[in-house]
């Protein structure tokens, strides 16, 4: 029988601090999607401000992540499934800081309509059934990560044409805006920008699911 | 022996207590060795080897293949049967008394167990590197002449001064002591000996090189040139690397097999072993979460 006592090894120790600091990543840049999101449906200065300044933590807590990982593998050489892990962690890390930077492009493209028509709440596109989108599959592919789970992972891939395909719709509706009311061009274009930023979003969520496809099974995958 | 199935050898597997790995039971079931352990053109063949010590089994019917110019790391905790299998390789087992080994290993097709086959031109083919540096108590010309002189593989003085210059050369070791030969070799710090002993063993123009744990005792920098060293060797020399550094396998060989209370787990190439193992056991072991 093997035992294991009840301290953890080092390894482990330093393994659980990184998933606890990780785990901390993904749910502030899941709350700033969800917040960008609440944002393009109901612009609002205070929230902009908040999603701007916010960035900064992102940062440091990416940095921080990728300090304890290059820790973890100078001082530790771990193998298998933990140096899969740490690989994932190294390469979501960058995506979630990534998806960040996004929500601080959408707080500003909001800023910029508003100083349009001021209200901003006149766009071309309804995004609900986009935003709903990105956020389930930024959602899935964090719960896939966190459960090690990689069909749900897999499952991710098939979400990702729906965005696309939402992201098409907002171009044809912001054409046709500005054929019928060219007055506007601003709002209409900083629309389009604002569902491909989503369309970004939707693009790092698969990314996500990649890397933890990599970290269940071994195997690279990348989603054509 | 009986005749031999490929891929038949047991090795024990685990089954889950839990969520925590490191509460898992082990059991021996009869299930087939995690990758694959034959080569189309081997240099050595094991088949269904089995060893014991009087009753006690040490290696459960072992099959595992060696390459030409290949480094295989062996690796597995203490008691696996590494050194075991290690020692069948140039019958170093005949020594103990009570070892019995069953089964068959070819060397070039030969089998090594045959009764008309002399260990002692076996072992200048199947050289062997210990633990413990074990210079000879002679001046560093004497400990790499030895060999030579014995199987006489040297025409001439001139002949003899070759190899133990090549022979030094080749183990990284000539520009250290080229000035010094005729000094004693027990003077030579741990890295160097252990390298005088390799290059003994090269003097003697083996085709296989054992290394059981040949860094063990050896500070960072002695232990770096001696991978250099297996890393180079290997362009000529098969080696079978015994370790239980398994960062030292992951840096220098080109395969791993994982030995687990004398059952050949796994064996595959090393970068896959070491990044997706097949086994859970393996998977338990380089992750040092099993103990």
């Amino acid at each position: 029988m093997t035992t294991r006592s009840s301290h953890p090894a080092p390894l482990d120790q330093e393994l659980i601090s990184l998933n606890k600091e990780f785990l901390k990543l993904s749910t502030m840049v899941e709350e700033r999607v969800q917040e960008a999101t609440q944002l393009i449906a109901s612009p609002d200065s205070s929230l902009i401000e908040s999603l701007i300044d916010g960035d900064d933590e992102v940062d440091e807590l990416e940095v921080k992540i990728e300090g304890l990982c290059i820790r973890i593998l100078a001082l530790h050489q771990p193998f298998a499934t933990d140096l899969r892990f740490l690989i994932s962690v190294i390469k979501i890390n960058r995506e979630l800081e990534r998806i960040s930077d996004i929500t601080v492009n959408i707080a500003m493209r909001i800023m910029l309509i508003m100083r349009i028509d001021g209200s901003g709440k006149d766009l071309p596109f309804d995004f609900t059934d986009m935003s709903d989108r990105v956020r389930v599959m930024l959602r899935r592919s964090i719960d896939s990560l966190i459960n090690r789970n990689a069909e749900l992972a897999r499952a991710i891939f098939d979400r990702d044409e729906d965005v696309d395909n939402a992201r098409n719709q907002c171009y044809e509706q912001v054409t046709e805006a500005l054929k019928n009311c060219p007055q506007h061009p601003g709002i209409y274009l900083n629309t389009f920008i604002l569902a491909q930023h989503l369309e970004r979003i939707a693009d790092r969520a698969v990314n996500i699911a990649e890397e933890v496809i990599y970290l269940v099974e071994g195997k690279v995958t990348r989603f054509p | 022996m009986d005749n031999n199935t490929p891929g038949t050898s047991s090795f024990p597997t685990i089954s889950s207590a839990g969520d925590d790995p490191g509460l898992e039971m082990l059991q021996h079931n009869d299930r087939q060795t995690c990758g694959t352990p034959f080569l189309d053109d081997p240099l050595i063949s094991c088949r269904e080897i089995e060893v014991f010590y009087g009753e006690q089994c040490a290696l459960h019917k072992m099959s595992l293949d060696i390459g030409h110019r290949e480094v295989l790391a062996i690796i597995g905790p203490s008691g696996c049967g590494k050194s075991t299998f290690l020692r069948c390789l140039n019958r170093m087992n005949d020594s103990i008394e009570e070892c019995t080994v069953q089964g068959e290993i070819t060397l070039d097709g030969v089998n090594i167990y045959d009764k008309n086959v002399d260990v002692v031109p076996l072992r200048t083919r199947v050289g062997m590197v210990f633990q413990k540096p074990n210079p000879f108590p002679k001046s560093i010309y004497d400990n790499i002449a030895y060999g030579p002189r014995i199987h006489g593989l040297a025409a001439s003085r001139s002949e003899l001064d070759e190899i133990v210059t090549s022979s030094l050369q080749n183990a990284g070791l000539w520009d250290e002591v080229k000035d010094r030969l005729t000094s004693t070799a027990m003077a030579l710090s741990s890295g160097q000996q252990q390298r005088l002993c390799i290059a003994r063993t090269l003097a003697v123009e083996p085709e296989v090189i054992l290394m059981d744990e040949p860094c063990s005792g050896l500070d960072p920098i002695a232990t770096t040139k001696v991978e250099t060293l297996i890393n180079n060797l290997s362009e000529c020399y098969s080696i079978i690397l015994v370790t239980h550094a398994i960062e030292q396998a992951s840096r220098v060989s080109q395969r791993t097999a994982f030995f687990h209370q004398g059952f050949l787990v796994e064996v595959g190439p090393t970068a896959r072993i070491f990044t997706t193992p097949e086994s859970r056991l393996t998977e338990n072991y380089i992750t040092a979460r099993l103990t």
